[in-house]
């Protein structure tokens, strides 16, 4: 987020560099009936990059209360190998 | 009295017999240690995502159950010892989660063969 720290020599006043504004709706919250289980790996890989890391809250739009339950799913989902650690690993 | 669930993935060649005993074991430990069995299913055998003790594949068993902190301790000393399971989780639930799992036990077959697919979409 370099580009919002940077002085703002010219005067076209703040934040000029935000074409649009990102949907920042939690889906959870937005639908109540969608619930966050770690042994449902289809839900929480569209929580993980193609890295298999975390995308974080300003990225994903979740609220705290759900970005905290999602993580834990998903450490608890790689824990017993529904989620990959790191990336697609390479299968002998 | 405290609800738990536990997963627990188990070598995936194994024999009818071998994966018998074992699960009848640890219905012998919940009952032994005056907990309260549920349910245990048998997710049949998934495609890991990642290898565990140089196995790809790993059979699942979801194992939900009521008990204490003893039976709990028992139950995975009981686990790790056992060489054919590759890999245990025990999770304390709040509210017993009426809905079916995410994984449903039926058709296994079917379940397998769309993993593969899935990984292989993935590793593009």
């Amino acid at each position: 987020m370099s580009e919002e720290r940077a002085p703002q020599r010219s005067s076209s006043g703040p934040r000029k560099k935000r074409p649009f504004q990102r949907r920042k709706v939690c889906r959870f919250c937005a639908d109540k009936q969608v619930s966050i289980d770690y042994k449902d790996p289809r839900t929480l890989r569209y929580f993980v990059s193609e890295r298999g890391k975390i995308i974080p809250r300003r990225i994903s739009g979740n609220c705290s209360k759900h970005q905290r339950e999602i993580t834990e799913a998903i450490k608890r989902a790689r824990n017993i190998a529904l989620l990959p650690i790191a990336g697609t690993h390479i299968m002998p | 009295m405290r609800m738990y669930e536990t997963i627990f993935i188990v070598q995936p060649d194994l024999g009818e017999e071998e994966t018998k005993g074992l699960t009848a074991k640890v219905q012998e430990v919940i009952a032994n240690m005056k907990g309260d069995f549920k349910r245990l299913e048998d997710w049949g055998s998934r495609k890991l995502a990642y290898p565990i003790n140089k196995f790809t594949r790993g059979r699942y068993y979801f194992l939900r159950f009521d008990g204490d902190a003893p039976l709990i301790a028992e139950l995975e000393r009981r686990l790790r010892l056992d060489d054919k399971v590759l890999r245990y989780q025990s999770v304390k639930i709040e509210k017993e989660v009426a809905a079916p799992v995410a994984a449903p036990p039926k058709a296994v077959v079917e379940e397998s063969a769309e993993d593969v697919a899935e990984s292989a979409t993935e590793s593009e």
